[in-house]
């Protein structure tokens, strides 16, 4: 089967990588919906990369099938990476090529015509904010503006496929930044765009992307909206502040309460408990603490982050 | 884009790559190594009547550039056919280029259209600087330096097939251009050697094949000859051997002509326990001569090398993976 009619720009069926006895991704099922910024994390050795790598054909699935655009990548990669920008890890460039020239390259590989590759470099040039180094030698350039670059010519062909693969590795905060806001001016410029970066970032991917898919040992373990994967949670953090010093021996009686998981100190008379449960849960740990002796200042939850519930799906499945 | 045939898109992506390719070998540091290489080469052989001080004859002139072309064939495939794989993994371009919607089939197609060209262009700039000063000085040129060319072309073709194979499993480039050098200059060498003495027919070895480059020209052959002949009279006459160089010299230029009689010849003269049988030498010397070679069988011979060597990298290449 070579093509599948399907409302996902980026199919994977099935698709298992072997590096010898070592499985990398384990027969992995994932559909990344249209239009969507689609955060894909798990730990290092997850099988990110190797996933990432046999989407834009640099490395060969075992078995499997990936689909972009509804065409086969594993059987078909030339039609499957036809509407596709891709940035994978640090990518170089040849040194002696001009960003202008490297587009011009690019979009002869394509088969661009040579108008519409002036027109589409411009246009991009401004978008990756490098039209001052249009026609400066990339052997010059910054490891951040070789990235931006790389950006760039992944969007030549107005794709309606990016994928990233950890697009802000090794840059410097500021080349950080830089790369985050072209992306959020990429994703609220471009109406017909489907974007899936891997990233290690956690916050990073909060602040781009609307869904996240997170991998451990070459499975998929969540795939949601960021919304309900922060909700998934079975625990909440409740930030309370106390009267008095959250001693180490206060912090034992604390974990001996009904509903704890975990009393750690966070600064000053301040500590986190994390309790199962709901509300019901949180209006008894209120009580429970006072029967403890202990005078309560404040108490308030605190909302479950990404990194959060990230750490916790990858120490369920370690 | 898309109603284009996938064999259009194979060849027209493959001239996109080889524009790039020829681009980048004249952007690096390895063209200008090249140029330096040929310039001496150049040099050394016009100088060489002043440096050794006497007019050379046109068949020593002759014979000067033609045992000197494979060199730069050989020059071409180390310095840019070695790389022209290896570099895209190495300098990590194939992220850029690879996750294109282009195939392997574009990629190798045009590199090795860029490797072939780049030094077969520069061999060709080799012989008619050749012709200019054979015109120049003797105001005639050899019959043979069409079939000469023509016979460094296939051996381009073997030498940059077996460079594309290294480059395709090598890590790194650098080892990728010693290796190849090795591989061509001593290794094969040295495998059609054994294979000699242990009396196999090495004729299809690339190494030999590559021996009528010089030995097809007239013009070559009837220089040789007479250093054979030379050869073979002061070892009748022993005492009339003066010059120790000059009998290197000779005996350089005969393994050269004929590597394979030759050291049969020399074995044979030499296993006689006891002594030296130079007179027994010098009568086997004197009754040879330069064969005439067989230009299309070594030519075919040349191609084949690196047809072979292409497909297996070509295969290799499929699989490589970053």
């Amino acid at each position: 089967m070579n093509h599948v009619m399907s409302d996902s720009p980026i199919e994977i069926v099935g698709l298992r990588r072997e590096f010898g006895s070592f499985v990398a991704v384990d027969n992995l099922d994932l559909s990344i919906k249209k239009n969507s910024f689609t955060g894909f994390l798990g730990p290092n050795g997850a099988g990110k990369s190797t996933t990432l790598k046999i989407l834009t054909n640099l490395i060969h699935a075992t078995s499997g099938q990936a689909f972009l655009n509804g065409i086969d990548v594993v059987s078909n990669p030339r039609a499957a990476l036809e509407n596709v920008g891709t940035v994978v890890e640090t990518p170089e460039f040849y040194p002696y090529l001009t960003p202008r020239q490297t587009m011009r390259y690019v979009g002869e590989i394509i088969g661009m015509d040579k108008e519409a590759i002036s027109a589409q470099t411009e246009a991009i040039l401004e978008k990756v904010k490098m039209v001052e180094w249009g026609d400066k030698k990339l052997g010059t350039f910054s490891k951040g503006m070789r990235q931006r670059i790389a950006l760039g010519q992944a969007l030549l062909n107005d794709p309606k496929v990016i994928i990233l693969d950890e697009p802000t590795s090794g840059l410097d905060p500021r080349g950080m930044a830089e790369m985050r806001e072209i992306l959020k001016n990429l994703r609220r410029d471009t109406n017909d765009l489907t974007i899936m970066m891997s990233s290690h970032i956690l916050h990073e991917v909060s602040d781009l992307c609307d869904r996240v898919a997170m991998i451990n040992h070459g499975k998929l373990l969540v795939h949601d909206t960021i919304d309900m994967v922060k909700a998934i949670a079975d625990y909440r953090g409740i930030n309370v502040k106390l009267l008095q010093e959250p001693t180490p021996e206060v912090l034992e009686r604390i974990m001996t309460l009904d509903n704890v998981v975990e009393a750690t100190r966070n600064g000053g008379n301040e500590c986190i408990v994390k309790i199962k449960g709901g509300a019901y849960e949180q209006e008894k740990l209120f009580n429970d603490i006072h029967s403890l002796g202990l005078r309560i200042f404040s108490l308030s939850e605190i909302e479950n982050s990404l990194e959060t519930v990230y750490l916790d799906l990858i120490k369920e499945t370690r | 884009m898309a109603d284009r045939s996938p064999i259009y898109e194979t060849f027209r992506q493959a001239y996109v790559v080889m524009k790039n390719e020829i681009k980048k070998y004249f952007s690096g540091k390895r063209m200008l190594l090249f140029l330096v290489l040929l310039v001496i080469i150049l040099a050394i052989l016009t100088s060489a009547p002043f440096l050794v001080g006497k007019d050379f004859s046109e068949g020593q002139m002759l014979t000067m550039y033609l045992t000197m072309s494979p060199l730069v064939v050989l020059m071409g495939a180390t310095l840019f056919a070695s790389i022209t794989i290896v570099s895209e993994y190495e300098e990590r371009t194939a992220l850029i280029v690879f996750t294109r919607p282009i195939s392997k089939a574009s990629i190798f197609l045009g590199k090795l259209a860029a490797s072939l060209i780049v030094t077969i262009a520069f061999t060709a700039l080799y012989y008619l600087y050749a012709i200019v000063m054979m015109a120049l000085h003797f105001g005639s040129i050899d019959s043979g330096m069409a079939a000469s060319f023509g016979l460094s072309v296939a051996y381009a073709v073997g030498c940059i097939g077996i460079a594309m194979l290294i480059s395709t499993v090598m890590k790194k480039s650098n080892t990728a251009t010693i290796l190849t050098f090795v591989a061509i200059m001593i290794v094969i060498s040295a495998a059609s050697m054994v294979l000699s003495i242990a009396g196999f027919d090495v004729s299809w070895m690339i190494d030999q094949a590559s021996g009528s480059i010089a030995t097809c020209s007239p013009g070559y052959r009837e220089y040789t000859d007479m250093q054979i002949q030379g050869i073979a009279a002061a070892l009748l006459n022993v005492e009339n051997f003066v010059s120790i160089p000059d009998f290197v010299t000779a005996l350089n230029g005969l393994v050269t002509a004929t590597p394979t009689i030759t050291s049969e010849i020399i074995l044979e003269a030499f296993s006689s326990p006891g002594v030296w049988n130079f007179a027994a030498l010098g009568e086997a010397l004197g009754e040879m001569s330069v064969q005439v070679p067989d230009v299309a069988k070594d030519a075919l011979v040349m191609v084949a090398w690196g047809a072979v060597s292409l497909v297996a990298a070509f295969i290799l290449f499929l699989r490589r993976e970053f």
